[in-house]
C-alpha cells in the first residue's frame, strides 16, 4: 500500500478547504450584489418619504402664501407692513420656498434643493447656491437623470462628479469617481430634488456583507463538520475495521472474520469477503493437508534410502557403525549412507560409509540429495577406485544441473579385513578421527570441490592405516552451525569436547551423546538445518 | 539481508549486508539472476556480510556458472568465518578471493 497517497479524511479536508476558498469570492459578489440591491431600495424609499414629505411642505407653503395675498389684497396690508409688524411670519409667508427648506437637510448628509425651470430657488447646500441655473451647475447627463426620474418617479444613477463639478462644488462626499443617486419629484411648478453619493447609500455594506459571509461559513462549517462525522461514523470506520481484519487475514489469520453489520452496503461487502475468505481458507487446508501428506511421503522415501537398521551387518564384527539424521524441514539435504563393496573375486569385501550436505534445503534439496546418493553408490558398487567414482558422480550430477546445487561429502571406504582405508573429501566438514594414541583429531585433508558443478577436476584419495580401536565422527554443518536463542553456534570446541568426553562409548551412544548435547545447547531454537552425524568403530579384524 | 548492484561496463559489483542464509539466498538470486551475462565479470562485496551457508555458497556458484566459467567471479571483503566456509567446500579454487 502506498502510504504517501490521501486517505479519504485527508481528500475530504484539502477538498472542503478548496472548496470554501474557490466560494469566498463567489459569495462575496453575490452577497454584493444583494446588499447593493437592498441598500439601494432602502435609499429609494427613504428619499422617496422625504421628498414626499417635503411635496407637502411646499404646497401648504404655496397654499400659505395664496391665502395671504388674497387677505393682503382683501384687507391692503402689505408686505412690508407685515414685515416691520412680525418678521418672522412676513418671511414665511413672502419667501414660503426658502422656508420649505429652512433648517432642513436630508438624512446622512444627501443634498436637496428646489428647482423652479432652470433655476434653484432653494438649496440645503451651499454647493447649489439659490439663484444658479440647473445647466450650468450640472451636466447634462445628470439633467436627463432628473429628467427621467420626474418621468419614472424612479431613483436614477448618476456619476457624482456630475453634481458639483462647477466651481466650488467639489465633492463632499467621498470619492468623486463614486456614483451618486438622484430622484426628482414635480410639485406644481416646482421640482424637488434629492442626491445621495453611493458613500452615503452603501455606507454599511462592506460591514453586512462581511456579516453575512461569515455567518455563511460558519454554517457550511458547521454543515461539513457534521457530514464529516457522519461519512467517519457509517463509511470510514467500517473501512478501516475491514482492512484491519484483511491485514490480520493476510498475516495468516484465516479465522478472521468481518463483523456483518452497520449499513445494508457494508453488510453486502463483509458477507462477500467472509465468503470469499471461508472458502480460500478451505483451499488452503485442503492444499496444506495435501502438501503435508505429499510431504509425509517424500519423507517415508527419503529414511527408508537410508540405511537405519542398526546394527546393519549383524554377521560382521570388524566394525560398528551408528548415524543419524533429523531433517530441519519435513525433507532434507543432509543424507549419510553406508554399503559393502567388493567381496568376490574382485577382492576383500570393503565398507563404504559417507556422510554428505546438498546446498540447501527443503524438496529440490532432497531430490538432488537422491540423486547424489544413487550416483555415488552406482560408481562404487561398479568397482571404480574412490577418486575416480567421486569425478564420475560429480560428472553426472553436474549434467542438467540448472539450478546449481552442490552436494559436499565425505567417503570411505574401508578394508575391513586389513584396515587399510581410502577416504575422499569433497569440501565437507573435517570429521573427527581416534586414530591410535592421538586421540580425537580432525581429519583436515581435502580432496576437491563439491559435487556437481561443472568443473571436472580430479579427487585426491588419502590413505590411513586403521587399527582397532579406532573412530571416525563425521558429521555436517547443521552440528557445528547448530544456533541456540542468542544466535551463538555450537562450534567444533563443543563438539570435540563432547567427543572426548564420550570417547570410550560405542557409535550409538557416542552419537546419541552428541546430538542430546546440540540439543541442550539449542534448547527452544528453530531448527535452521539438518543435522546429521555418523559413528564408526573398528574393532579387531574378523578372523 | 541488503542487496545494491552497480554496473560498470561487464562488471557487475554486487554489495552484501547481513546474513546469505537459506532465508536470504533466494532473494539474491532473484535479484542477481538476469543481470549476469557470459563474459561478465562479477564482483561480491562481502565486507558487511557476517554469515553465509552452503545456500549462499550455491548463488555464487551459480554466478560463476553464469558469467562462463572462467573464473571471473570475485569475492571482496570476505570475513574469516565465511573463508572458512569457502575453504572448506575447496570453491576457494574456482573464486578470485581478494
Amino acid at each position: 500500500m502506498d502510504s504517501r497517497k490521501l486517505g479519504i479524511r485527508g481528500l475530504l479536508r484539502i477538498s472542503v478547504c478548496i472548496t470554501l476558498l474557490v466560494a469566498l469570492p463567489i459569495f462575496v459578489t453575490i452577497s454584493k450584489m444583494n446588499v447593493t440591491n437592498d441598500e439601494l431600495a432602502r435609499a429609494e424609499a427613504s428619499m422617496n418619504d422625504e421628498l414626499t414629505y417635503l411635496c407637502l411642505q411646499l404646497e401648504a407653503a404655496q397654499n400659505r402664501a395664496r391665502a395671504f395675498d388674497t387677505l393682503a389684497s382683501s384687507s391692503g396690508v402689505t408686505s412690508q407692513d407685515l414685515e416691520v409688524r412680525n418678521p418672522e411670519a412676513s418671511r414665511i409667508l413672502t419667501d414660503p420656498i426658502g422656508d420649505v427648506l429652512a433648517g432642513y437637510s436630508l438624512p446622512e448628509s444627501g443634498t436637496v434643493f428646489i428647482v423652479d425651470d432652470d433655476k434653484v430657488v432653494a438649496s440645503d447646500d451651499k454647493r447649489v447656491p439659490v439663484g444658479g441655473s440647473m445647466k450650468e451647475l450640472l451636466e447634462d447627463e445628470v439633467c436627463a437623470a432628473i429628467g427621467a426620474s420626474i418621468q419614472s418617479g424612479r431613483m436614477q444613477t448618476i456619476p457624482y462628479r456630475g453634481v458639483f463639478d462647477a466651481p466650488g462644488g467639489e465633492g463632499a462626499y467621498g470619492d468623486r469617481d463614486d456614483e451618486a443617486y438622484v430622484l426628482a419629484k414635480r410639485q406644481g411648478n416646482y421640482t424637488i430634488l434629492g442626491i445621495e453619493p453611493s458613500s452615503m447609500v452603501f455606507r454599511d455594506r462592506a460591514q453586512v456583507i462581511g456579516r453575512e459571509v461569515v455567518l455563511t461559513y460558519v454554517i457550511l462549517t458547521v454543515v461539513f463538520a457534521i457530514m464529516s462525522r457522519l461519512l467517519n461514523r457509517m463509511v470510514l470506520r467500517p473501512i478501516d475495521n475491514t482492512n484491519e481484519v484483511l491485514r490480520r487475514i493476510t498475516s495468516g489469520e484465516l479465522e478472521c472474520r468481518i463483523s456483518e453489520d452497520g449499513t445494508r452496503e457494508f453488510i453486502a461487502l463483509a458477507s462477500g469477503i467472509n465468503t470469499t475468505v471461508d472458502a480460500l481458507e478451505g483451499w488452503i487446508r485442503e492444499a496444506e493437508t495435501r502438501m503435508d501428506s505429499e510431504l509425509s511421503a517424500a519423507r517415508a522415501i527419503q529414511e527408508s534410502a537410508l540405511p537405519r537398521d542398526f546394527p546393519p551387518f549383524p554377521s560382521i564384527q570388524a566394525f560398528d557403525i551408528y548415524a543419524i539424521m533429523n531433517a530441519a524441514k519435513e525433507v532434507g539435504g543432509d543424507f549419510y549412507d553406508f554399503f559393502l563393496i567388493g567381496g568376490d573375486k574382485t577382492g576383500s569385501e570393503k565398507l563404504v560409509f559417507l556422510i554428505a550436505d546438498v546446498s540447501g534445503k527443503g524438496i529440490p534439496a532432497a531430490l538432488f540429495m537422491m540423486k547424489a546418493m544413487a550416483q555415488v553408490r552406482k560408481e562404487l558398487e561398479g568397482g571404480a577406485e574412490i577418486g575416480q567414482a567421486i569425478r564420475n558422480a560429480n560428472k553426472d550430477l553436474a549434467i542438467g544441473n540448472a539450478a546449481c546445487m552442490f552436494v559436499t561429502m565425505w567417503v570411505g571406504v574401508l578394508d575391513y579385513g586389513t584396515g587399510r582405508m581410502e577416504y575422499v573429501n569433497a569440501g565437507h566438514n573435517a570429521p573427527l578421527c581416534w586414530h591410535g594414541d592421538e586421540g580425537w583429531i580432525w581429519l583436515k585433508e581435502k580432496s576437491g570441490i563439491p559435487l556437481g558443478t561443472p568443473i571436472d577436476r580430479p579427487y585426491k584419495a588419502h590413505r590411513i592405516e586403521c587399527c582397532a580401536g579406532d573412530k571416525f565422527l563425521l558429521y555436517t554443518d547443521g552440528v557445528t552451525e547448530a544456533k541456540n536463542n542468542v544466535g551463538d553456534m555450537y562450534g567444533e570446541d563443543r563438539l570435540m569436547t563432547v567427543a572426548s568426553a564420550n570417547q570410550v562409548e560405542r557409535p550409538e551412544a557416542l552419537v546419541t551423546a552428541v546430538r542430546g548435547d546440540i540439543a541442550s545447547f539449542v534448547q527452544d531454537a528453530e531448527q535452521f538445518d539438518d543435522i546429521t552425524i555418523l559413528a564408526l568403530d573398528i574393532q579387531a579384524p574378523d578372523e | 539481508m541488503e542487496i545494491s548492484k552497480n554496473r560498470e561496463g561487464n562488471q557487475l559489483t554486487v554489495t552484501l549486508t547481513g546474513e546469505l542464509n537459506t532465508a536470504t539466498a533466494p532473494e539474491l538470486e532473484a535479484a542477481i539472476k538476469d543481470d549476469i551475462q557470459v563474459g561478465d565479470t562479477v564482483v561480491f562485496d562481502m565486507t558487511g556480510l557476517t554469515y553465509m551457508t552452503s545456500a549462499g555458497l550455491r548463488i555464487l556458484v551459480a554466478s560463476e556458472q553464469a558469467t562462463g566459467g572462467s573464473g571471473a567471479v570475485t569475492l571482496r571483503g570476505v570475513c574469516k568465518e565465511i573463508r572458512q566456509v569457502i575453504e572448506v567446500t575447496g570453491f576457494d579454487s574456482i573464486f578470485n578471493i581478494e
